[in-house]
């Protein structure tokens, strides 16, 4: 079976988080849990040019939810294995097993893993795999009104819009995540001063 | 930081425990070598009450920070995988091992002291995998190794004195009580100042590891509060040796703990350092 991943177009997005609406409102998530969220990255500031102050400021948007990596730390850490690894490189959770330790929430660089207050167990994306099988898009895919994010064969996406992996996402060598990215153009400063300038919003 | 006072309780006694243990079977070989077995069976008797109850303890402290403490038994599905499901066993292990001291004969202790204490390295090993996450520059060094022995020895020091003057609280101090003193005054000592190196060494790292260290500087009164009590403890464990009878026993009993505040004050920088790689 092909494996399966999401690409994220940052050069497009413009961080209006109907995704991130269309996962909460697909899954029944509670109040606090976003499956996936929309990081939004900043710097820059004023800076003195002769008699004048000029800006350099800059942001971006990264929609980043569950990668579904082909080194899942989650799947390592996790004490109950309620983690497992499908054939189509999905990672499930099931949450039936989970002691809601929080393990796998502190080692996941990308934060998939939320704690569910109300139930006291971990819940994270599903890649919205009943869909998948019904050969629909996923409920964030489906969404995005400009088309920025997409799902299928990482190879493929890769080959289509594959860029390294714009800050502040993590050493893709860390978890081997199926994601794919056109990274957007002010990647580049952001390796120097960016930083993630919703934290509050997304929960962290 | 509210689930992590749990875990800063779970590490910490569990790690004063093993500390205990290789006190015990340290302090009941060099009483048996000059005194017999059955002496050494009676002096270590306290503290072969103490491990398996701070080990117990541990582990209930353990169970607070749980979602669903009811499905803990599961927390060793995973062997094959997980530091945690190998934490857990070891934890389990010892705990059953430290439990079935007390009920052997005095004079056979010795071989069941030594497994225990060599279960408490497997345990303090598992700990330390534990939190050697790759996406957690902070933990994933020598720093964490370094801490939890140093909590070990501090901790474990302090209470394997304390359990060897109840045991004769009128008699001269032993080799024993003294050099158990002594090493957790220095490990007591010592903590502080791997902190301050840890702090260093992760400032120079940058990214994710320099933000820790910010944390870590940030927090100005752990670390005080974890250094006045350090160096209270350290200085009562150097000087209860010296003391008549009464004040001994108490100048022991202030210090352990004042030496648990001390290393938990310490565990809950470290879990203050907790800063992923990525987002």
């Amino acid at each position: 079976m092909t494996r399966i991943g999401f690409a994220v177009d940052t050069s497009a997005c413009t961080g209006c988080k109907t995704c991130q609406a269309a996962c909460k409102d697909r899954n029944g998530l509670p109040v606090g849990v976003l499956w996936r969220r929309v990081y939004e990255v900043a710097g820059g500031g004023w800076r003195r040019d002769g008699a004048a102050w000029r800006h350099d400021v800059f942001a971006y948007s990264l929609s980043i939810s569950c990668n579904h990596c082909e080194q899942p730390i989650c799947l390592e850490v996790c004490p109950a294995s309620a983690y497992s690894k499908l054939p189509n490189g999905i990672v499930e959770l099931d949450s039936d097993r989970c002691l809601g330790c929080g393990a796998c929430a502190w080692a996941c660089p990308y934060g998939a893993p939320q704690l569910d207050p109300e139930r006291g167990v971990t819940t994270k994306c599903t890649l919205c795999a009943e869909d998948l099988a019904a050969g629909r898009s996923p409920a964030c895919v489906a969404a995005c009104p400009l088309r920025v994010l997409e799902v299928g064969d990482p190879e493929e996406l890769a080959a289509r819009f594959g860029s390294p992996p714009p800050p502040p996402l993590p050493d893709p060598s860390l978890t081997g995540p199926a994601l794919t990215t056109r990274a957007h153009r002010d990647a580049g400063r952001a390796v120097a001063g960016g930083r993630v300038a919703n934290r509050e919003e997304v929960g962290e | 930081m509210k689930g992590d006072w749990s875990l800063v309780g779970f590490t910490v006694l569990g790690q004063t425990a093993v500390g205990s243990s290789w006190g015990l079977a340290a302090a009941w070989a060099l009483v048996a070598h000059r005194a017999g077995n059955e002496v050494a069976g009676a002096a270590t008797s306290w503290g072969a009450v103490a491990v398996p109850a701070l080990s117990t303890l541990a582990v209930a402290v353990a169970l607070l920070h749980l979602g669903r403490p009811g499905r803990a038994w599961r927390a060793v599905s995973n062997l094959r995988l997980s530091w945690l499901s190998r934490e857990v066993l070891a934890v389990a292990l010892f705990a059953a091992a430290a439990a079935a001291v007390p009920f052997a004969p005095a004079r056979d202790r010795g071989p069941l002291l030594a497994g225990t204490a060599i279960l408490g390295g497997v345990l303090l090993l598992s700990m330390v995998r534990t939190y050697w996450l790759r996406t957690v520059p902070a933990w994933d060094s020598w720093a964490t190794a370094a801490l939890f022995l140093q909590s070990a020895l501090a901790t474990g020091g302090a209470l394997t004195a304390l359990a060897l003057a109840l045991r004769s609280p009128h008699g001269a101090p032993g080799a024993a009580q003294t050099c158990a003193a002594a090493v957790g005054a220095l490990a007591l000592a010592v903590g502080p100042l791997l902190e301050a190196r840890w702090r260093s060494a992760l400032r120079r790292s940058g990214g994710a590891a320099a933000e820790a260290a910010g944390r870590l500087a940030a927090g100005v009164s752990l670390r005080r509060g974890r250094l006045a009590t350090a160096v209270v403890a350290a200085t009562l464990l150097l000087g209860a040796p010296a003391l008549a009878p009464p004040w001994r026993g108490a100048a022991l009993a202030a210090a352990l703990p004042l030496g648990l505040v001390s290393e938990a004050l310490g565990r809950a920088l470290f879990y203050r350092a907790r800063v992923r790689t990525g987002l």
